[in-house]
């Protein structure tokens, strides 16, 4: 499969601060790729230098083949959401989604309805003549949602796209960039892991600028596959040494006396039953231990904090 | 640098620049300014002549002796040691701008050069600075070059201030042609263009040095202040180094713009040529400047 971005050697320094060292990485052509990271990671430094509004220390990032410094050149083929960006206050929304359009190569008619179909897109071909300034938080994150989609850009870098959304409209992006599979590249960043896991089928996770995994959905959840489980009495010492003998089990941690979770290290998706059964028959057949809960998943959450060595709840995001 | 540059972007970065920043409340201030700030320098002049004009008959003279009257103030020595200390020009253009030029008409063209790059300043100072600092340009970055903003927005800063100029200009030339009917209307209309000229000539390198201050700055007020002290710091030093030197110089100023400007109405054709050469040899040099550094920061 070709790539549709290149990472190499990526380095920005922000004065004597890392922003980035030595990032490289591939996003395939077609897929839908998640960019994780906690806050300061260089997510959004590196969304910024794939636009070309940073330039980097060192390295490079290609966009279609094209160098992110001259990104401009690929004409409405590449587009972004900006995280920070805005718009000009006190004009209408429409007329300068039109300059933008104008910009991607459309004639200013053309441009008028490629401008409105995008904010219908997005919900909004109501408010297309309101100023800016008078648009509330959600609905300029919706307009800028808008820009990106104008025209038919092969390759979209959405940085936190559904950060500040109401559940509804997040749902609604997300349906938008679930759409996109295989006919368009789309790299999102997102704090939302479950989100994250959800839509893309890879994902890197960046960590204080430096990449520290890079890998498709299937084996980055395979590798940090998470078992809850409550019993009806306390885990004793001898079952939780035979736990911990599974070659699988990387992880053994406890939470109470009866509750516990293990983190699996699995080969492939396919080996978790096996392992699973084995878990059971440790726990009911050699030590009479039943269980009165098993809860498996949010693995990508268990991936990420294994990785950052952070506290992430994922409750907090929608 | 100037891979990709593309015309029309320049067209349409530019075009819908002048358009936001006029609607935005910005550009409209600085027109009026230029409005005010002209019509002021201008009035300082005509009120005078018209007191003279309308006084005449009291004291017993018709309008032709009282305008025949100015005319001789207008060449009084006085009037030539104040042109002559105010230009620094030789006796010969000082006579060029006060007898075969109107008179009125050249003394407020003077006056305008010497404000006109401190009105441009006015006009010129955020071609990017705000948007860098509010990050306005980077849906437009997505789409277009660095150059094609850079020199859209210096052109369409270029066609803001012709506009204005050119609004105070025509007002000017109408209320002395019309009005005050001390010239003849070519004489009005020549020395009118030829003022536009110049006053133009003079604004191009100053908005060049606006946009290279604005391309330096994340906040418009931070590249409003720079942009007048780089105009007013290096003239005001070296008219201080030039009063306390024993040395003379007063050659410095032709370092800059500034020192240029009255050349700009010079009666000598090959002078004039001279300055507007100088004029967009700043312009191009400010321009490169601003442009290499625009194209080289984090936006």
């Amino acid at each position: 499969m070709s790539a549709a971005l290149v990472i190499d050697g990526l380095r920005k320094n922000f004065g004597r601060v890392a922003a980035l060292e030595d990032v490289s990485f591939e996003v395939p052509a077609g897929s839908l790729f998640g960019l994780l990271g906690p806050n300061g990671a260089g997510k959004t430094t590196l969304f910024s230098i794939a636009a070309g509004f940073l330039r980097a220390s060192a390295g490079t990032i290609e966009l279609l083949g094209v160098d992110s410094r001259e990104v401009s050149r690929l004409h409405g083929r590449f587009t972004m959401l900006p995280q920070d960006a805005a718009f000009q206050g006190g004009i209408p929304v429409i007329e300068q989604l039109v300059m933008f359009a104008r910009l991607n190569g459309f004639a200013r008619d053309e441009a008028e309805v490629r401008a409105m179909q995008a904010l219908e897109l997005v919900g909004l071909g109501e408010s297309a003549k309101r100023n800016a300034r008078a648009l509330s938080h959600g609905m300029m994150k919706r307009v800028a949602l808008c820009q990106a989609f104008l025209g038919s850009p092969e390759l979209l870098l959405l940085d936190e796209p559904t950060a500040g959304l109401d559940p509804e409209n997040a749902r609604m992006v997300r349906n938008l960039v679930r759409q996109m599979r295989g006919s368009r590249t789309v790299v999102l960043s997102s704090h939302n892991l479950r989100e994250i896991q959800d839509l893309c089928d890879h994902a890197a996770i960046l960590h204080e600028g430096r990449l520290e995994v890079c890998d498709s959905m299937e084996n980055l959840t395979s590798k940090g596959f998470l078992v809850r489980i409550t019993l009806g009495s306390p885990l004793t010492d001898a079952a939780a040494a035979e736990l911990r003998a599974i070659p699988e089990v990387s992880l053994l941690e406890r939470t109470s006396p009866e509750e516990f979770n293990l983190t699996l290290d699995l080969a492939s998706p396919d080996d978790k039953n096996g392992v699973l059964k084995t878990i059971n028959k440790i726990l009911i057949g050699t030590h009479d231990l039943v269980p009165r809960s098993l809860n498996e998943g949010a693995s990508l959450e268990t991936r990420f904090l294994e990785i950052t060595g952070g506290v992430y709840d994922g409750s907090s995001s929608s | 640098m100037l891979d990709g540059f593309n015309p029309r972007h320049v067209r349409i970065v530019g075009s819908y620049w002048m358009r936001f920043s006029l609607r935005t409340g910005g550009g409209l201030v600085a027109v009026l300014l230029a409005l005010v700030t002209g019509l002021t320098v201008a009035q300082v002049f005509i009120t005078p002549v018209e007191n003279v004009i309308a006084g005449a008959p009291e004291l017993g003279h018709t309008e032709d002796e009282a305008i025949d009257e100015i005319g001789r103030i207008a060449q009084s020595e006085q009037i030539v040691n104040m042109v002559e200390w105010l230009t620094g020009q030789d006796q010969s253009e000082v006579e060029y701008l006060l007898g075969e030029q109107p008179a009125l008409l050249s003394v407020i063209w003077l006056l305008l050069l010497v404000c006109f790059p401190f009105l441009t300043a006015l006009s010129s100072f955020n071609q990017t600075a705000g948007d860098i600092g509010s990050r306005g340009l980077r849906y437009l970055l997505l789409r277009t070059e660095r150059a094609n903003i850079y020199v859209g927005r210096a052109i369409g800063s270029t066609l803001f201030s012709l506009g204005s100029l050119l609004l105070l200009i025509v007002m000017v030339a109408l209320y002395v042609g019309l009005k005050l009917r001390l010239y003849s209307f070519g004489d009005v209309l020549g020395s009118s263009v030829t003022a536009c000229l110049a006053l133009v000539l003079l604004s191009l390198p100053y908005i060049a040095l606006c946009g290279w201050v604005s391309a330096m700055f994340d906040s418009a007020f931070a590249a409003l202040a720079m942009c007048l002290v780089a105009i007013g710091v290096p003239i005001v030093f070296i008219k201080i180094a030039d009063g306390v030197s024993d040395m003379d110089l007063a050659w410095m100023e032709r370092l800059t713009p500034w020192g240029w400007k009255y050349e700009l109405l010079s009666g000598d054709i090959g002078i004039r040529l001279l300055a507007c050469a100088v004029m967009l040899g700043f312009t191009a040099l400010f321009g490169a400047l601003g442009l290499m550094h625009f194209h080289r920061r984090d936006l």
